[in-house]
């Protein structure tokens, strides 16, 4: 099982090696490479998954090869598996191989067509990284590397202004969160010498009780780690205050969107914080700020995407809403319930995200909703996608969204956390408004398309680019259905994630069956609410039989995401060139060079100046200076005696 | 033990073969550049010698040849050497190696003299690092002024005679203070053998000010904040390989001398005012990253982020005095990252400076707004060029990660603040690292006016020679760490035993 691990994991970095070296061979070659790379990758996942589960396997821990051993610090390449990572890394493995399917033809005219495949590979090996890390140092590599591939596919089209301002960004806020990362890293390593997973879950009761000294504050190691970690987690997940890269990351190429927003880099943060869950369980007051941090980032970020007209935006500022639920989960102490949502989420999401590509494409990328209109005739394949996938999103009973999402927010209420209850279970409002603006608009009312390409109803669009929209239908509709029962009873994930208990007592009492939570859901308030929605959105986007105006006050808060907008793109760099340049020019150069540099140099320099006019070479100037020496010598004598 | 004078072979033979050069200018621009290319070549070969074998499991010093010099003053020709030395001696031969390949090609009035100096100032290096006499060291330190002095002062850019002139007042003048403390610790122990100072034991008064002097002559080569100025001045008049050279070695100098002389010698007043230096270090760290982002010259841009990395260096040894007795392992831990910060901030400073010059031959300009969208026409390069900006902000995996990452724990040993405000070092970094990546290689440039075409094949040799060792060193210190390893040790538990 090892070995095939290791292969499952190299895969798609021997893929980038191969593509790196034979940047000259032909575009057969790049997607033969990339493409089979990843799908070794996914065949393995899946088998080892088979195996894993058919022969009872416990968890298990390898270091496979060790970098580096110094004392405190050493750096290995290790392996953890466990039904986590495995069903983590065929999530990751399926998506990102329909993507590079689909990129196939989406980036087919595209003159940097290797280095995209190149990008994309290495992208998924970083993640993979992540995934089956078991030690935090390897973590920490996976996490900057992910990092660097979406830098670099972010700014794919180099000449493209807004493309390398977003990656510069994305880059940057990435970067806050990894301070806190390293901080906790380096906390781990002083306090446990050691950043091996289960050595650290295994002492972690001992040190529980060390306490440490933060700014005169005194708290529990552990807890500081953990809150440190999960500031990591805030920018990788894109939560409240460090969302605000992932809507900009969208000037990247669409395929690229789906592969982040889906399954190899926003999911890295809850991976993580799940993973970890032995650790987060003892801590005290971290779980709380979780779920509140979750809860907000869920209600407020998706009132932004009620306002956008940018698909893909649009289907962005979901995506953060739908990552503030997992948190949300995850500060709930339902781990197992966030990485349902999170597997689900990956499937609905990555599907909209191609038919959103799909679309740009057949509108000659055009992105904005108001000019796209009437596709359902002319796309009908990427129309029933996208219905699915937009009903999985909104929850609609027996979808798979509607096990994940409804779960979380009834699981958040029976545990009895009301004011995140509330906030989340308000969400199934806008996600459903949000979801039918898309949908009502593109697909319905007149075709924006011209007449002559109208009727052309032979293409829709490549077959590559189709067949990864069947694919991906199934498990964003019915992944839900079939895995429901048995995750909810802790078989999925069995001892790999810590407080089943909790989820297998609301299970008990709560939901019953997969059966029953389904026909249970039609009396409860979350239904009502969705019907609301559907209602609603019916007479106004479509049959548009009546106009709301918000307040512009209001919508041009919530337009410019509550400040944090202006606060990315003018304060923060604007504070910070001036303090740059204060630096620079008022204290670097004006003060501590001219001032006390070459000033010390000008006074010894106009001070020789002056004793120089002493040397004049003239007799007379030095007999007059002897006499007056003489003078003034014999006065002094005079009045000392 | 080899059976030759290693360390002298390694010390004159670059500096003979680079006096000849010098002094007889009939040699023409080829055959110059083939005897640096091969004297380099061989410097190197001898020093990879010398690591093959150290015996790294001893902290003794090796392959010493003692001599004595000037008896009656007790002087000695003490060439010797420690793990720190053998690593920055491989750092040295190493860079010095790339400067002649990428010399090889460029075009220079005089060439022979040009190369002959940089020949003089690798033996002068080599002989700073391996000199255990105070005045033997104190000769080759200074000596090293006179070669960088001409290559800016002849080869340098307009401005050039401000910047030599700087460069050369500021630095003689920390030395002068150093000298003087040199001179009145020798006249203590009766010998000027470095070693002969460690047992010394001095009022707390005297260690104050010999600390200090100690602190401003290695604090202005490094150099510390706010003694920094020179800096960006010098690199910006200096040739690009007198750039790398500076950058990458020279500056290294200073780091040495502080774990030679300062931490061994003035430990009670280090811990004293170790609080202090570690504030001078962060704000070299944070209020230089700023100053980097400002800058619109990509070489000045360079140099303040070798001030901001050179943080780190003062930091991981000043720790050192203030974890010695919390916390010893974590004391270890930062004077290594200390050691291997300055390794890698040697391979990648230079392959920075390599990259603006190769970008300076089109454009004729320094400035970022006159070099932009690079990218396109030197994708190769650009590919470089990014992976070494992204090694420049402390990327895992390659060698700017490393230290960074040694010297955050070891400050996390002694306070959370500090750690964290070093740790804010990789969001700075970062930011003016890309910023320059940003503006220059990526961008839309449909003319052209620069006329860039993909750079030279000795050019792409040396910068994926350096590519290779920062990889190699990020993902794999293990060897650094062994060199290090003994020699670190011995110098913390020796203070220790000295203080008990």
């Amino acid at each position: 099982m090892t070995a095939l691990t290791i292969i499952l994991l190299i895969s798609p970095l021997i893929g980038t090696l191969l593509l790196l070296t034979c940047q000259n061979r032909s575009k057969k070659y790049s997607i033969l490479i990339s493409n089979i790379s990843i799908l070794i990758s996914f065949l393995l996942s899946l088998f080892i998954l088979y195996l894993y589960y058919s022969s009872n396997s416990v968890p298990q821990s390898i270091n496979v090869l060790t970098f580096a051993d110094i004392k405190l610090f050493s750096l290995y390449f290790g392996l953890y598996i466990d039904s986590l990572s495995l069903v983590m890394s065929s999530v990751v493995t399926s998506v990102s191989l329909l993507v590079h399917y689909y990129s196939i033809s989406y980036m087919k005219h595209d003159r940097s067509f290797n280095r995209f495949f190149i990008y994309t590979n290495f992208f998924t090996f970083s993640m993979l990284l992540i995934v089956f890390s078991n030690n935090f140092l390897q973590l920490f590599i996976g996490w900057e590397l992910v990092g660097l591939s979406s830098y670099l596919l972010i700014g794919f089209w180099i000449k493209k202004e807004s493309a390398i301002s977003a990656n510069y960004k994305a880059f940057l806020v990435n970067r806050v969160g990894d301070v806190g990362l390293l901080l906790g890293l380096c906390l781990i390593l002083l306090s446990y010498s050691t950043t091996d997973y289960n050595q650290i879950f295994e002492i972690k009761n001992s040190i529980d009780m060390d306490r440490m000294d933060i700014f005169g504050y005194s708290f529990s190691a552990l807890s500081a780690i953990c809150m440190l970690l999960f500031i990591g987690a805030m920018a990788k997940s894109a939560q409240v205050p460090l969302q605000f890269w992932l809507p900009d990351s969208m000037e990247g190429p669409t395929p690229i969107s789906a592969l982040i927003h889906a399954a190899t880099m926003v999911t890295a943060g809850i991976y993580m914080v799940a993973r970890l869950s032995p650790l987060y369980e003892l801590t005290d007051g971290v779980l709380i700020f979780i779920l509140y941090i979750g809860s907000i980032t869920a209600f407020f970020l998706g009132l932004v995407a009620l306002v956008q007209n940018d698909i893909k935006r649009i289907i962005a500022y979901s995506t953060i809403s739908q990552l503030g639920y997992m948190t949300a989960a995850l500060g709930a102490s339902l781990y197992s319930l966030a990485m349902f949502h999170l597997i689900t989420h990956a499937f609905f999401k990555a599907l909209l995200f191609l038919c959103a590509g799909s679309i740009i494409i057949k509108c000659h990328h055009e992105q904005d909703i108001r000019k796209i209109a009437g596709l359902r005739k002319v796309m009908p394949i990427t129309y029933l996608a996208f219905l699915y996938a937009s009903l999985s999103l909104i929850g609609f009973p027996l979808t798979s969204g509607f096990y994940s999402k409804e779960s979380i927010i009834d699981a958040v209420g029976y545990f009895g956390h009301t004011i995140p209850y509330l906030m989340l279970l308000l969400s199934i409002f806008t996600t459903t408004l949000y979801t039918s603006k898309i949908f009502f608009k593109v697909f319905f009312g007149k075709c924006s398309l011209p007449k002559s390409e109208e009727n052309n109803f032979k293409i829709e669009n490549d077959r590559q680019m189709l067949l990864p929209l069947f694919v991906l239908t199934a498990p964003a509709v019915f992944l839900g259905l079939f895995i429901y029962d048995p995750l909810m009873m802790g078989l999925l994930f069995q001892d790999s994630l810590a407080a089943n208990e909790l989820t297998i007592s609301f299970y008990n009492n709560y939901v019953i069956n997969s059966l029953n939570f389904f026909l249970h859901s039609f009396m409860t308030i979350n239904f009502l609410i969705l019907f609301a929605g559907l209602i609603f959105s019916y007479f106004y986007f479509y049959k548009r039989s009546f106009d709301i105006s918000i307040p512009r006050f209001i919508r041009a808060v919530i337009e410019k995401e509550y400040g944090f907008d202006s606060l990315s793109r003018y304060f923060i760099p604007r504070i910070q060139n001036n303090i740059s340049r204060f630096l620079w020019k008022d204290i670097d150069i004006s003060t501590i060079d001219n001032g006390l540099i070459n000033n010390t140099s000008n006074i010894i320099n106009s001070l020789s100046n002056k004793v120089k006019k002493l040397q004049t070479g003239y007799i007379y100037h030095y007999s007059l200076i002897i006499i007056s020496a003489l003078i003034l010598l014999l006065i002094i004598m005079r009045i000392a005696h | 033990m080899l059976d030759y004078p290693i360390l002298s072979i390694l010390v004159w033979l670059p500096i003979i073969v680079g006096l000849m050069l010098v002094v007889s200018s009939d040699f023409g621009k080829s055959s110059s550049a083939l005897i640096t290319l091969l004297t380099t070549f061989l410097v190197f070969i001898i020093s990879i010698k010398l690591f093959q074998s150290y015996d790294h499991l001893s902290g003794e010093l090796q392959f010493v040849e003692k001599l004595v010099w000037i008896s009656g003053l007790n002087i000695f020709y003490y060439l010797a050497v420690d793990g720190i030395s053998v690593s920055l001696i491989l750092l040295t031969s190493f860079i010095n190696l790339l400067i002649a390949i990428f010399a090889s090609s460029e075009n220079y009035e005089n060439k022979s003299s040009y190369l002959g100096y940089f020949l003089i100032l690798e033996g002068l290096l080599i002989g700073t690092f391996s000199a255990f006499d105070s005045i033997l060291f104190y000769i080759f330190f200074e000596s090293l002024l006179i070669p960088l002095f001409l290559i800016i002062g002849i080869w340098g850019g307009e401005n050039r005679k401000y910047a030599t002139i700087k460069f050369f007042l500021y630095t003689l003048f920390g030395s002068v203070l150093m000298l003087i403390s040199i001179l009145y610790l020798a006249n203590l122990a009766g010998s000027f053998a470095i070693r002969d100072f460690y047992s010394l034991t001095l009022s707390f008064e005297e260690e104050v000010l010999i600390l200090l002097a100690f602190l401003i002559g290695f604090g202005i080569k490094i150099p510390m904040w706010p003694v920094h100025t020179w800096l960006p001045d010098a690199h910006v008049e200096a040739p690009t390989s007198g750039s790398v050279i500076l950058a990458s070695v020279l500056l290294k100098v200073g780091g040495y001398g502080m774990i030679r002389f300062l931490l061994p010698i003035t430990t009670e007043a280090g811990i004293y005012l170790s609080e202090y230096m570690i504030f001078l270090s962060l704000v070299a760290i944070i209020y230089i990253s700023f100053v980097a982002f400002a800058q619109e010259d990509m070489k000045k841009l360079i140099a303040y982020s070798s001030v901001a990395h050179m943080g780190f260096v003062t930091m991981g040894i000043f720790l050192v005095f203030n974890l010695l007795g919390k916390n010893p392992t974590a004391a270890e831990i930062g004077l290594e990252g200390a050691m291997i910060q300055m390794i890698s901030h040697g391979l990648i400073s230079a392959a920075l400076f390599f990259c603006i010059g190769i970008m300076y031959r089109y454009s004729h300009s320094r400035l970022i707004k006159d070099n932009y969208g690079v990218a396109q026409f030197m994708p190769i390069f650009s590919f470089l060029m990014i992976f070494f900006l992204m090694a420049n902000s402390g990327l895992p995996g390659t060698s700017g990660f490393v230290g960074e990452f040694l010297v955050i724990t070891s400050a996390l040993g002694s306070s959370f603040l500090f750690g964290l405000l070093a740790a804010l070092s990789l969001i700075l970094s970062a930011s003016y690292s890309l910023k320059l990546g940003k503006n220059v290689l990526f961008g839309d440039n449909q003319k052209n006016h620069q006329g860039y075409i993909e750079c030279m094949n000795n050019e792409k040799i040396v910068l994926s020679a350096l590519v290779i060792f920062v990889l190699y060193l990020g993902i794999s210190p293990d060897f650094l760490f062994n060199l290090l390893d003994k020699s670190v040790n011995d110098i913390i538990t020796s203070i220790s035993i000295g203080r008990a």
